[in-house]
């Protein structure tokens, strides 16, 4: 299966807003339950979405020499829930890129609301060929450039995928003032064949869903009647690859509380070091 | 700026992009040997301190103002710093103790020098270097 989230490009050039679509479709994998029990497209990967566009614009301007991996954000607002039938209009704003970095914010919206934000996201750039053969992104990319890349669609075999969301699966401890669980990541994940085919490594923003689930466990399990929904993902930092086999262990502690808002914090690590942080929002 | 003036704000911003205390960083405090920062620190810690003190912190300026007028033969050789690029650094990371400039240092190490103070040096020379560029500017307009 692929991870790619951008169906057309319709405007690359990096000094202006880049411009694309991305349509949820009733066969799109990543379709996720919410809080309410609707089918949304995870919050997550709209996220993605917009980072893949700024990126397949980035790439195009090195030639796809380079491209830009997960590195830093400042700041994603998550303002509605995206349904199956609906489409996401993704842009992208580059505000600075070189041999080392792009930086970049951008948005996505929903018959002309927006849905969901990133602002101060900082990607490095890394040769190309360490992730995907060169031919093939630029198939990829000229594919998205005439409108012909296919649809997302669930492969026959889908519910072979039990391993397609990764998560929490093991709590090592569960207590109001810390959580304690571990992520194995799984090689035989079907997302990992695309990303990337030279270097398979968890997407991060998978691993941000998987969070965002623990932190709603926790939500359930200790506040009583719980209607917090996630608003916002803070300070966001991946400083390592998580490869396959890898176990991420992850802690979540409590920043901050008030009647109508909670802050966590969480820390991953692999064997002892850091490989990812970041805060979550959580509001009535 | 002074150095002693942008300290407070350059130490909470490094507390707060490393995760540490703000207890554990002092002025002397070195970024990796001490503070466990990791390459990704560093572009979210330029990032930081450009938004909160408005500058611009061109990729790479730490090295350049080091290198000084030494070209890059002078500099480095095959990637390890000739001894000459070793007196410029010396010279230039004033702050960061002598033990820390072993022979042979690579050119790949030497973040392994930056110290909190060379941020606050960082952030205070650019801050001039903006204020020289908007009175040209000024001057232009007039």
């Amino acid at each position: 299966m692929t991870f790619l989230f951008v169906d057309a490009l319709t405007q690359t050039a990096i000094d202006k807003p880049i411009v694309g679509v991305k349509r949820i479709t009733e066969g799109e994998p990543f379709l996720i339950e919410n809080a309410a029990g609707e089918r949304v497209f995870m919050p997550a990967l709209v996220g993605e979405a917009i980072g893949q566009l700024g990126a397949w614009a980035v790439m195009a301007s090195t030639d796809f020499c380079k491209r830009p991996v997960a590195g830093v954000v400042a700041n994603v607002a998550m303002l509605a829930d995206v349904y199956p039938g609906q489409v996401l209009q993704l842009e992208t704003h580059i505000d600075g890129v070189d041999n080392e970095a792009v930086e970049y914010h951008g948005r996505a919206m929903v018959e002309g609301q927006t849905i969901f934000t990133v602002d101060g996201a900082i990607g490095p750039m890394l040769r190309m060929t360490t992730f995907i053969d060169k031919v093939e992104v630029m198939t990829q990319y000229q594919a998205l450039i005439n409108g012909s890349r296919p649809l997302s669609r669930c492969p026959s075999d889908m519910g072979a995928y039990t391993n397609l969301v990764p998560s929490f699966d093991k709590l090592l401890s569960f207590q109001k003032d810390l959580v304690v669980a571990e992520l194995l990541v799984d090689e035989h994940a079907p997302y990992l064949n695309d990303h990337f085919p030279n270097k398979p490594v968890l997407p991060l923003t998978l691993l941000l869903n998987a969070k965002l689930d623990l932190a709603m466990n926790y939500l359930n399990e200790f506040v009583a009647h719980n209607v917090f929904k996630p608003a916002m993902l803070r300070k966001i930092k991946m400083s390592q690859f998580v490869v396959p086999n890898d176990c991420l262990t992850t802690t979540l502690k409590v920043k901050s509380q008030t009647a109508d808002e909670i802050v966590f914090v969480f820390k991953s690590e692999v064997e002892s070091k850091r490989v990812c942080v970041c805060e979550m929002v959580f509001r009535r | 700026m002074s150095v002693e003036a942008v300290y407070p704000k350059v130490r909470h911003i490094i507390s707060d992009v490393l995760m540490v205390d703000e207890e554990e960083v002092s002025i002397e405090s070195r970024l990796i040997g001490d503070l466990g920062a990791e390459s990704i620190d560093f572009l979210d810690l330029v990032f930081q301190l450009e938004r909160e003190f408005k500058i611009k912190i061109p990729r790479g300026q730490l090295e350049k103002d080091a290198r000084g007028s030494l070209s890059d033969d002078e500099f480095e050789k095959g990637g390890v710093v000739t001894d000459q690029g070793l007196s410029a650094l010396k010279q230039y990371f004033s702050e960061t103790a002598d033990e820390h400039f072993k022979a042979n240092l690579k050119v790949n190490e030497i973040p392994t020098l930056f110290t909190v103070q060379t941020f606050c040096k960082l952030v205070t020379k650019q801050q001039q270097a903006g204020d020289v560029e908007q009175g040209t500017n000024s001057e232009a307009v007039a």
